[in-house]
């Protein structure tokens, strides 16, 4: 009934309305396919981007990056900043108002409360939030009235933008959450399957891991938006046949995450295609992690891959550099990318402000300079073609995870390091023991019980603060701390430790983007620590029909959804 | 007949009880995390806290125990509770999915309705279409319509479910545009036009599920209808002065069904087990899918459920086939 | 007594008339299955037999007589040949006919348990060819059934047992009350007492003699058991290789087999009297019997025969009546046979001695 209304005014509105300007509804249904399916759509309880992309058609946050990295207001009325007096002075607090008359799509209002809450919602200890880490170093958030939210940070926060500014951590409903904080959670079903939101639309039905669909909402901010009356978004399958369905059937019109080779995506998208692939390249930088400690299984359980002994081979800087040296990028890049890669010396490759562009000495393949340099690290050719000093073979073990494209470059890797007479070992591991962080299993990336392992890593959102503080001494795994730390080269220099405290206190933005590539430079370039090799974006298929779409590596790829509409 | 199917029954109980045990342990000492599908932007500490959120770092026998009396006592209950309107389960915790946070039961009866058409549909038409293949094969053994059934057959065998369901997805949907390649869960069929639709997007996951099912049943068929076509009760039967359509359908047929429906029960199971990658090709997301899912997700609950569901199934169709092939069977007696 | 017989038999009225019967079942070989051959079952069968007698089949195994029996009432579709039963052809008449002719020849099967289907009880198995065939209603039928249990010997209540419930003697009643239902008038009973226990299988020859005395029926008795054969037959035909070699009255022809294959059959079978069973001297045949795809040319016995012939090897003996009643084929009887060598010739001429002296 009440969409029959919505759609009724919304048709009064278009008689009214300049003719250049859609109304809301008029372009019948979005359809878009999701070959993982949305398990859940709470952003708070989910255990991953697929269900975060769900969510963000429906709930908002305060703030979100545009795909150029800029920060721009959603809920908020304005984004805070020092000079408007929304950051104080100390750094200590951030101070966010409202957009006046906003609504939930059930015609409620939004106030501060709903804010307050959701962060005690995240923030509560037994929830188990999935988003926690943009609490940290809160102290408390509070309504200063009922459009003006307080957030206090224990600590002076040079980047106090983290807390309800992206797809991740957007504002739920406190009428609608209310009992479910804390241990209960989980048992509130309805809710985390139809949470009720802000954005341009509202879901109207939830089958879990199979389809959800959405209607518009008729509470909408913007009278005329969204262009589309309701979105449907199946999940299932795999990504050719979800790219199947919007190039070649032209079934739906938007394939979201397509991990297909280079070829397969070359011979869907010809001529004829329906539609047509777009790219995001955020900070996914796929990469060669160098351990830093001895994983020699000869050492005993607790002292295998520790500080207590230096890695026998990499811990010469010269034979990292050469290691290097001898991979061939761009191959990498057109064997396993495509359009969604581009080769990269950098740790932080984007926002533009933080990546360091001067970096592209390893861009070129140097497979005589990598000979050489093995060559003055003492490393002898032996007559079998591989290298020996003292009589030990320079031989590596080479670990990731199962996946084709690994398996690939470990091939192509392994044997450019063989025609510089480096001797390697491959292993792969099931991804979910790889990344599974169990601390019984040897076999996971934190214990990195191998020589060089390979994988691919981001940070969320723009600022990078948290993702170079994972780099300081106390960071590397060990039994001391279950394994758990994100150091995996047990890289350890008290001088950038104390580089991440001062980025900690450091809030002029030109400041920071220098600080963070000089601390790029110092994993890569200079001490070859971790050596980047691929830059990777995610690739989508959009029907030719969609106007108004604009991928973002920052935010979701529905981000702008409310904007979308189809060309007649 | 009675006594044995309630002592085999009884006697299943105890091996049930073993099976999810075995299943638990399984589950539990394979490799995998739940949070492994958790961005890795997700620091250590949070994920620590889900773990425990969802109780995945309880002991072993406490998660076990839990899972017992959820499924045994708890989910009863509630069903009961839904059928007479009575809340007899109170704020106790059902079985919960850790990838989707909601009752497992709940999600197996959605994705129940589609599998069951689409993977019941196809057993049916599966079974209807191998029935008479094998009796004709037989009846006229090396005939040409009984050497096209066994090339039909070996293909139904042979070529795996993925590559006939793309080949018929590239012939149909993509150059053809007759059939939609993805399955639409949502459809509800409340008229014409959307019974055909439902007919159209049933079509091809059926067709290549009824293809294997045929292809596996006609053999049986066949193979069954010569055994009995070669005895002598059948020489009997025309030296009576029956019709050959008498002697052919109620001598040979009625005997040679006999392991036929036995067979045909104990494949049931399957129906239920859903169609893992026929459903996933078609984007049907019935059990199948959701138990791939499950396991991918290293969702222990969802997966020890279905699982056990699936023991409890084929226990029961393994005794239906037994009972059946009793009261078919004259010659075999339990007592 | 002889003459008398056969006087007696040649006044009977003839029931089955078979002429020329050809039983072939087709080879087929090679990746495309192609009819590369025959195997010759039963290859040009001729013979009478008169109402209310016994007609017992003899041979080895494997020699065509229960395809014969088989093919005679049309179990198989016959490859060539006439037959006609209480004047009616069979071989070749439609499926309507043929259906319509079923009541008149029945058949009592080798083995009882394989014979009856396992599915249907006993009043079934009886009472089906009765739907077939008649109009009887429920209650007649149940009376019929009951009759014809009776008559078998089997008791009433057991009419709604499953075959296997039964006892092989039990069956064998069982497959006699069926092929009894529909009143026939010709029984072919293909090795019926074969598979039982030498104690139940008296009892069952003496039920279907005393239901052929009672009923008039007419048997032909196949079996390999000759000294049961010599008990129950009125007259004998022993075939070999799918053909008929020698055919005439039981007595004559355990007295005086004129086929040095009966001969040789005949001598394995024990004497009762132990001091002509002391005396009896066994022909053992050399060799084995070829197989019926490829017979031998000529004779089909002159593999194997111990007096065999030149001619025997080139050229077919015709199958004729070489005494009233008698009937043979084999070229030692042959009347034009001077030209045949001259060894065989007069070993001939004494067998004919021999035999005038017998009469």
């Amino acid at each position: 009934m009440r969409l029959t209304t919505a759609l009724l005014g919304a048709a009064a509105m278009m008689a009214i309305a300049p003719a250049a300007f859609a109304a809301r509804g008029s372009d019948g249904e979005l359809k878009l396919i999701y070959w993982q399916a949305p398990s859940i759509l709470n952003p708070y309880l989910s255990s991953g981007t697929k269900d975060l992309e769900a969510s963000s058609i429906v709930l908002e946050p305060l703030a979100r990056y545009t795909p150029k990295g800029e920060l721009v207001p959603y809920l908020a009325a304005e984004i805070p900043t020092l000079d408007n007096g929304g950051i104080a002075k100390d750094l200590k607090s951030i101070t966010w108002k409202l957009k006046p008359g906003l609504k939930w799509s059930d015609g409620s209002a939004v106030t501060a409360d709903d804010v307050v809450f959701t962060g005690q919602y995240c923030m509560d200890p037994k929830g188990g939030c999935a988003q926690l880490q943009h609490f940290t170093g809160v102290d408390k958030v509070e309504a200063v009235d009922p459009t003006t939210v307080k957030i206090t940070f224990k600590e002076p926060m040079p980047d106090p933008y983290q807390p309800f500014t992206s797809y991740e951590n957007p504002i739920l409903q406190k009428k609608q959450f209310e009992k479910c904080i804390g241990a209960a959670a989980p048992t509130c079903t309805a809710a985390n399957f139809g949470p009720i939101g802000t954005g341009a639309f509202e879901v109207a039905s939830f089958k879990t891991n199979d389809v959800v669909t959405f209607k518009a909402n008729p509470n909408y901010r913007d009278p005329n938006k969204p262009a589309f009356s309701g979105i449907t978004m199946k999940g299932g399958g795999d990504a050719m046949a979800a790219a199947r369905a919007v190039f070649q059937t032209g079934e739906f019109d938007y394939a979201w995450n397509l991990q297909l080779s280079p070829d397969v995506i070359k011979g869907m998208t010809g001529p004829d295609a329906k539609g047509h692939v777009v790219a995001a390249f955020g900070s996914l930088v796929e990469r060669l992690e160098m351990n830093m400690t001895d994983p020699s299984p000869t050492l005993p359980e607790g002292e295998r891959s520790t500080s207590a002994h230096p890695n026998p081979i990499l811990s010469d800087i010269r034979v990292r550099e050469a290691l290097s040296m001898a991979i061939d990028r761009s191959l990498l890049v057109q064997v396993g990318y495509g359009p969604a890669g581009q080769p990269t010396c950098n740790l932080v490759p984007a926002p533009a402000a933080y990546a360091d562009t001067t970096n592209t000495g390893c861009l070129k393949q140097d497979v005589e300079g990598a000979k050489k340099l093995l060559d003055e690290a003492g490393w002898k050719m032996g007559a079998d073609g591989f290298r020996y000093k003292d009589g030990k073979k320079l031989s590596l073990t080479y670990q990731t995870s199962t996946n084709a494209v690994r398996q690939d470059f470990q091939a192509l890797i392994k044997q450019w390091w063989h025609d510089v007479g480096v001797d390697t070992e491959l292993k792969n591991i099931n991804a979910s023991v790889f990344f599974g962080s169990d601390p019984g299993s040897p076999d996971t990336f934190e214990k990195f019980y191998a020589d060089v392992e390979m994988y691919a890593n981001n940070f969320s959102g723009t600022d990078p603060q948290a993702y170079m503080a994972q780099y300081v001494c106390s960071q590397a795994p060990s039994p001391k701390n279950q394994w758990q730390g994100q150091n995996m080269n047990r890289y350890c220099d008290p001088k950038y430790d104390a580089m991440v405290t001062e980025l900690g206190q450091t809030a002029d933005p030109v400041k920071r983007a220098e600080m963070v590539k000089t601390m790029n430079d110092m994993l890569t370039k200079d001490t070859m620590t971790i050596v980047p090799l691929v830059w990777r974006g995610t690739t989508s298929g959009v029907a030719n029909s969609i106007v108004g779409e604009d991928i973002n590596p920052w935010d979701s790829e529905l981000w702008n959804i409310g904007d979308w509409s189809r060309k007649h | 007949m009675f006594t044995y199917t309630i002592r085999r029954l009884v006697l299943a109980i105890p091996v049930l009880l073993l099976i999810s045990l075995i299943i638990f342990a399984l589950l539990k000492f394979a490799p995998g995390d739940p949070m492994a599908q958790v961005p890795m932007t997700v620091p250590p500490e949070v994920k620590a806290k889900m773990r425990a959120a969802l109780g995945a770092d309880q002991p072993l026998i406490v998660q076990y125990l839990l899972w017992l009396k959820q499924f045994f006592i708890i989910e009863p209950l509630h069903i009961l509770g839904t059928m007479t309107g009575y809340d007899l389960v109170g704020n106790a915790q059902r079985v919960i999915s850790w990838q989707t946070r909601s009752p497992v039961a709940d999600i197996i009866a959605q994705r129940m309705p589609q599998t069951l058409t689409v993977v019941g549909m196809s057993y049916v038409v599966g079974v209807l279409i191998a029935l008479p293949i094998g009796i004709v094969s037989a009846y006229k053994q090396y005939s040409w319509f009984d050497q096209i059934g066994t090339f039909v057959s070996m293909i139904g065998f042979s070529v795996p479910t993925f590559f006939t369901g793309v080949m018929l997805i590239l012939i149909f949907s993509v150059y053809l545009g007759w059939f939609p390649s993805i399955y639409d869960t949502t459809l509800v069929v409340d008229s014409w036009p959307h019974f055909w639709l439902q007919v159209r997007q049933m079509v091809m996951p059926v067709a290549v599920l009824a293809l294997y099912n045929a292809a596996q049943i006609s053999r049986f068929m066949r193979a069954s209808m010569l055994d009995n076509l070669q005895q002598d009760y059948v020489r009997t039967a025309r030296a009576k002065g029956m019709t050959e359509q008498v002697v052919v359908l109620k001598h040979v047929l009625r005997n040679s069904l006999i392991p036929v429906v036995t067979v045909i029960a104990l494949g049931v199971p399957q129906i239920f087990g859903g169609a893992i990658i026929t459903e996933q090709v078609f984007k049907v997301n019935g059990l199948g899918a959701l138990l791939i899912n499950a396991i991918y997700a290293d969702d222990l609950p969802m997966v020890q459920t279905l699982t056990f569901i699936f023991a409890i199934l084929i226990v029961i169709f393994n005794l239906i086939a037994d009972v059946l092939y009793g009261i078919l069977d004259p010659r075999i007696r339990y007592d | 007594m002889g003459r008398a017989m056969l006087d007696a038999t040649n006044t009977q009225k003839t029931l089955v008339t078979v002429r020329g019967l050809k039983m072939y079942f087709p080879i087929h070989s090679g990746f495309l299955r192609r009819h590369t051959g025959d195997v010759k079952a039963v290859d040009g069968v001729s013979f009478d037999i008169y109402e209310g007698e016994t007609l017992g089949l003899v041979g080895e195994s494997g020699c065509g007589k229960s395809t014969c029996g088989r093919a005679l009432i049309r179990l198989y579709e016959v490859t060539d040949g006439v037959v006609t039963i209480n004047g009616k052809e069979i071989a070749k008449a439609n499926p309507q006919d043929l259906r319509a002719m079923r009541p008149t020849m029945q058949m009592v099967f080798q083995d009882p348990q394989a014979s009856l289907n396992p599915r249907m009880t006993l009043a079934s198995i009886i009472g089906e060819p009765l739907i077939e065939h008649t109009k009887m209603t429920k209650a007649e039928r149940q009376a019929r059934i009951y009759e014809l249990m009776d008559a078998v010997g089997l008791n009433r209540s057991f009419v709604n047992r499953y075959p296997h419930e039964f006892s092989g003697g039990q069956r064998q009643r069982i497959g006699i009350a069926r092929a009894l239902a529909l009143n026939p008038k010709f029984i072919v009973c293909d090795e019926p007492i074969a598979a039982l226990d030498v104690s139940i299988q008296a009892q069952v020859v003496n039920l279907l003699e005393e239901l052929q005395a009672r009923l008039g029926l007419t048997y032909l008795f196949i079996s390999h058991d000759l000294s049961m054969v010599r008990h129950i037959a009125d007259r004998v035909a022993v075939m070999y290789l799918g053909k008929v070699v020698e055919l005439g009255p039981r007595d004559a022809i355990f007295a005086d087999p004129l086929h040095p294959y009966t001969e040789a059959l005949l001598s394995a079978v024990p004497e009762p009297d132990p001091s002509l069973e002391n005396t009896r001297e066994r022909i053992i045949l050399k060799g084995d019997v070829p197989s019926p795809a490829n017979p031998p040319k000529g004779c089909n016995f002159c593999t194997r025969c111990p007096k065999v012939m030149e001619m025997c090897r080139s050229i077919e003996p015709t199958y004729r009546e070489v005494q009233p009643g008698r009937f043979l084929a084999c070229h030692l009887y042959d009347q034009n046979n001077t030209s045949a060598g001259s060894t065989s010739g007069i070993e001939a001429s004494q067998k004919h001695v021999q035999q005038g002296e017998l009469q």
